[in-house]
Order: C-alpha cells, then sequence, then structure tokens
C-alpha cells in the first residue's frame, strides 16, 4: 500500500505544467483563427443585406481595390487567370467560384473576370459581401 | 482535471478548424457559356452608367427605389430574368448593391453585360 505524504498535499502547491499546456493552445488557437478571418485587410468588400451564409470550400479569386488579381495567394493576370481557373474547375466540377473583390474595383475588371471563368466553364459564382 | 482540459481543447480546435469558415455571399448562376440564348419572357434591364446612374428599362432610377420598381415588374409575372448592364468605368459596389437589390425582390436569374461605352 502506498502512503500519502499528508505533508504534502497540505501545503499549497501549483502545478504549471497543466496551464501552460492550456494558455499554449489558446495561444495557437487564436493566432490560427485571426489569420483565417482577417487575410485581406486592405480589402472592402460591398454591402449587401439579401447575402446568405457561405462556406469557405470554393475556388477564391481576390480582386485587390488597383485592380490585381489573386487566385489562390498566387497574383495572376487575365490571361493566367483563365488557364488556371480551367484546371481547377476540372480538377473538380461542382465548386463554386467565389469572388472576393473591393467595393472600389472597377467593373471592368469584374467584368472581365466572370467572363473568363465563364469560358473556363465556371456557372455558379460568389460574391462576398459584408453586412453592414 | 488538467489532462482533461488539454483533450478537450484540442478537440475543439480540431474541429473549429476542419469545419470549413463561414462568411457572407451572395450566389450568382449566370446561364452557361459565352453564348446564352436570348430568354424567352422579357428581362428586366437594368444599366448602370459610366457615373454609376442606374437605369431601368431605359428610366433613371435610384437605387433607393430600385426594389420597389424590380418588385413592381417582377410582381406581374412578365419578367424574372434581370440583365444587368454595367459601364466599364462604374464601380462594382454599385453593381453588387443592384444585385442585392434584385434579390432582395426575389430574383433568381442573371444576366451580365459588360458596357464599352
Amino acid at each position: 500500500m502506498v502512503k500519502l505524504n499528508k505533508q504534502a498535499s497540505r501545503s499549497f502547491s501549483l502545478d504549471l505544467v497543466p496551464m501552460i499546456n492550456v494558455v499554449f493552445l489558446l495561444l495557437i488557437f487564436f493566432m490560427l483563427t485571426s489569420t483565417g478571418i482577417q487575410q485581406y485587410k486592405d480589402i472592402e468588400l460591398p454591402v449587401a443585406q439579401s447575402s446568405d451564409e457561405i462556406n469557405r470550400r470554393n475556388i477564391v479569386v481576390v480582386v485587390f481595390p488597383d485592380g490585381r488579381i489573386f487566385l489562390d495567394k498566387v497574383s495572376m493576370d487575365l490571361e493566367s487567370l483563365a488557364i488556371e481557373l480551367e484546371k481547377e474547375l476540372r480538377k473538380a466540377k461542382n465548386r463554386s467560384i467565389e469572388i472576393q473583390a473591393d467595393k472600389d474595383v472597377p467593373f471592368e475588371v469584374f467584368g472581365k473576370i466572370i467572363e473568363k471563368a465563364q469560358n473556363a466553364g465556371g456557372v455558379d459564382f460568389i460574391m462576398t459581401t459584408q453586412s453592414d | 482535471m488538467a489532462p482533461l482540459i488539454d483533450v478537450v481543447f484540442l478537440l475543439l480546435i480540431f474541429f473549429m478548424l476542419t469545419f470549413a469558415m463561414q462568411g457572407k455571399g451572395m450566389d450568382l448562376t449566370l446561364p452557361e457559356g459565352s453564348t446564352a440564348g436570348d430568354p424567352v419572357e422579357k428581362p428586366i434591364i437594368v444599366k448602370i452608367g459610366n457615373d454609376n446612374s442606374i437605369q431601368m428599362n431605359s428610366y433613371p432610377v435610384p437605387l433607393e427605389l430600385l426594389l420597389e420598381k424590380i418588385k413592381e415588374k417582377a410582381g406581374d409575372g412578365q419578367s424574372k430574368t434581370v440583365v444587368i448592364e454595367s459601364s466599364n468605368k462604374a464601380r462594382y459596389e454599385i453593381f453588387a448593391q443592384v444585385l442585392d437589390v434584385a434579390r432582395q425582390a426575389g430574383i433568381k436569374d442573371f444576366s451580365v453585360v459588360r458596357n464599352n461605352e
């Protein structure tokens, strides 16, 4: 039989290791979630009231206010976008193309992206918005 | 207690990361291919000009009244499709607002035309 040391259990001792574990986990958690949501600070999305909840399993095209286009975080011009979109769409048939464009982008850029995507076989588009 | 909390937190993080992150957006389903056939019914045509002004079926309509006007038109059962014809120089925000209003009016079918004028 093991004899418990009454003296030790009575004296106050704080075990730091589990607390550090938990704090680190929280730290990692917040680091990952914050970078996931606030990915593009430079982009102000248009405001819409009729928007629905979307999940983020789409092909994402990001358009910055100065007209730069990114597909999966890679900078593209319109021509390479068309080629890459076609590849992506062929890989997974039913995916939508999500367009995260700044509200001040000229319509020309958005229209051209839509045209390229349509030629590449894209039918479903999602325009990412924010509620006011 | 501490190992239990560790495990619970790990599970929490795992599920939060694996489930897709939610966001907000507007669905825009366009007709397939670049040569879409003419719609049978008479569509509502909303034009956005160079100066971001809005016209519906050739009459200028302010954005605040657009919802009412589209509802009026869509309500009579004649047109269920909205063609948004936007100038190249117009801002994307205006297009998004028009699309938003049309969606609020219950429109599901859209065509998008880019205008070069």
